[in-house]
């Protein structure tokens, strides 16, 4: 039986750019990714009104990357959470642009405490027609570089988007609704990677 | 699935079908996303009343028929058999009567069958943003009543007294022996239980014997209460008595089971009055259209208003049937029918 964002047909579209600092750009992803069901969650609080009383706890605010996807279990619509997200402020880089935030992320029926997210700002997210809008995700330069695991280099891999705060907790609580795996990106300060990411509602 | 829609005559189940997401349940979500933070910071009702939940949500559900049927049946003038009594009207003995009669074209009295067939309601697609296409009246009562009330795609509700004198108002049909003509054409609902005049809402129809018999309204639930508004939207309502409008419900699982169900009883005689005017062939669930409230100059909190309703409705998801969900072969037998409509998330 398909669920609700199944039959409605939401999809999204992922493109990742990595940008020079001297301005050349290379297309490294041009693919699609897939709608999680935790965008199913938030939707429900929504129309039931269970939740959040304001909509803009229900909008795609935040991001995080990671370095362990894909997932043991391939990518399937049931994920919840990044396999190896940035877990720190350090990681994501203390010299970067991003706003970010650190709190609880609803992960199936618990809550995980500590984790990192990279905010949207509401000037990089574009209506582009009836149903689609356009998230541009950037990663600057001085942001997620020399990136270990156990001492090993890592590259970044992964990359979800959350719904902002839907059961309308006094601090956000997010909720993964669109996940995507990529090769391996080693990232370093010669080159911001951007994320330009697209919801078909 | 996207959704389910039960439909139940008393204890009977009719039907139990898949229903259909349109292209404007995805605008509305993209709406959603879109929404700027900064109206929040705006200390004013009306700006950050735009970012109430209320607003996105389900609102209301609505009725339609098969476009012909909007040329037939009740929707009809046929002064000289009941439909409109005219000599009466004008005559102030009888208040706001409108009596209907499930009239068939052919007039053939030896056929009971009601109502006369409506044709075949539209294909039910995702562009459509209206349950039916071409449904304006074709009635003249002085006046063309459709330059005046065009179709708006659905059983509208012009019956109850305090409606169609508002609502004609102003208007080429604004006097009373014209206006009881035209709401008795438009229909479609029954006055509430307690109004003066309910048992003047009347359906006549032939027996097998080819006898003219007439059945007389004890009342509508949505005009008892107030809950649908003059374009046949019945408004969502708190609580759980479905007989008042619209209602939602979910259980304690819904993080898990994502599921939400939206639930309205006709009463009988709600029943036997669509079916009048041509029967129920779709059914559409409807959000709050905000952009188009915000044009039509209504500023938030959108209040429900049966007249003028400033909430101006966008559907979201929509049901088409082949078959009238209000056909019975007796129509003296009706019973309650209620709508349960499921919408799984998960």
């Amino acid at each position: 039986m398909k669920n609700f964002t199944e039959e409605l047909g939401i999809n999204g579209h992922l493109t990742i750019i990595k940008k020079m600092s001297t301005g050349e750009e290379e297309v490294l992803l041009d693919d699609s990714n897939i709608i999680v069901s935790g965008m199913g969650v938030g939707l429900s609080y929504l129309f039931s009104a269970s939740g959040s009383n304001s909509v803009l706890d229900y909008q795609i605010q935040k991001f995080q990357v990671g370095v362990s996807g894909p997932p043991l279990g391939g990518v399937t619509s049931s994920i919840a959470e990044l396999s190896g997200a940035l877990s720190s402020v350090d990681e994501y880089g203390t010299g970067s642009n991003l706003a970010l935030f650190e709190g609880a992320q609803i992960v199936g029926n618990t809550l995980e405490n500590g984790r990192v997210f990279a905010e949207i700002p509401a000037s990089k997210i574009t209506r582009i027609n009836e149903n689609s809008v356009r998230y541009t995700l950037v990663v600057d330069e001085e942001a997620a570089n020399g990136l270990q695991r156990d001492g090993v280099d890592k590259g970044i891999n992964e990359i979800g988007m959350f719904m902002k705060n839907p059961t309308g907790n006094a601090v956000d609580r997010p909720i993964l609704v669109c996940y995507r795996t990529f090769s391996d990106i080693v990232k370093t300060n010669d080159f911001s990677l951007i994320f330009r990411w697209t919801i078909n509602f | 699935m996207r959704g389910e829609v039960e439909v139940w005559s008393g204890d009977n189940l009719i039907l139990k079908e898949a229903n259909m997401l349109t292209d404007g349940a995805g605008e509305l979500l993209a709406d959603i996303m879109t929404v700027s933070p900064s109206l929040s910071g705006i200390d004013d009702l009306a700006t950050y009343s735009l970012l109430d939940l209320s607003n996105y949500t389900i609102q209301a559900i609505s009725f339609g028929t098969g476009s012909d049927a909007f040329r037939t049946n009740g929707h009809k003038f046929v002064d000289v058999v009941g439909v409109y009594d005219a000599v009466d009207v004008f005559a102030g003995t009888k208040g706001n009567q409108t009596v209907l009669r499930s009239n068939r074209d052919d007039e053939d009295a030896s056929n009971v069958s009601q109502p006369a067939d409506p044709g075949f309601p539209i294909a039910p697609t995702p562009e459509l943003d209206v349950l039916e296409i071409n449904t304006s009246v074709d009635a003249l009562i002085s006046k063309d009543v459709s330059a005046t009330i065009p179709g708006n795609g659905q059983l509208t509700n012009f019956i109850p007294s305090a409606i169609m004198s508002a609502t004609f108002e102003g208007t080429e049909l604004s006097t009373p022996i014209r206006y009881f003509g035209a709401a008795s054409v438009l229909g479609c609902f029954p006055d509430g239980a307690s109004a003066d005049h309910v048992t003047r809402n009347q359906v006549k129809y032939y027996d097998d014997a080819g006898t003219q018999r007439t059945i007389t309204s004890v009342g509508g639930y949505f005009n008892e209460v107030s809950s649908m508004d003059v374009s046949g939207f019945v408004t969502k309502v708190a609580g759980t008595d479905s007989t008042q409008g619209l209602i939602e419900s979910y259980d304690v699982n819904l993080p898990t089971n994502g599921t939400i169900e939206y639930e309205v009883t006709l009463s009988k005689d709600d029943a036997l009055f669509a079916h009048a005017y041509g029967g129920i062939f779709h059914l559409g669930l409807w959000t709050i259209d905000m952009k188009e409230s915000l044009l039509n100059g209504n500023t938030p909190p959108f209040a429900f208003s049966i007249l003028n309703n400033p909430r101006k409705y966008r559907l979201f998801c929509r049901k088409g049937v082949s078959k009238d969900l209000t056909y019975i072969d007796d129509i003296t037998q009706y019973e309650d029918l209620t709508i349960k409509w499921r919408l799984h998330f998960l």
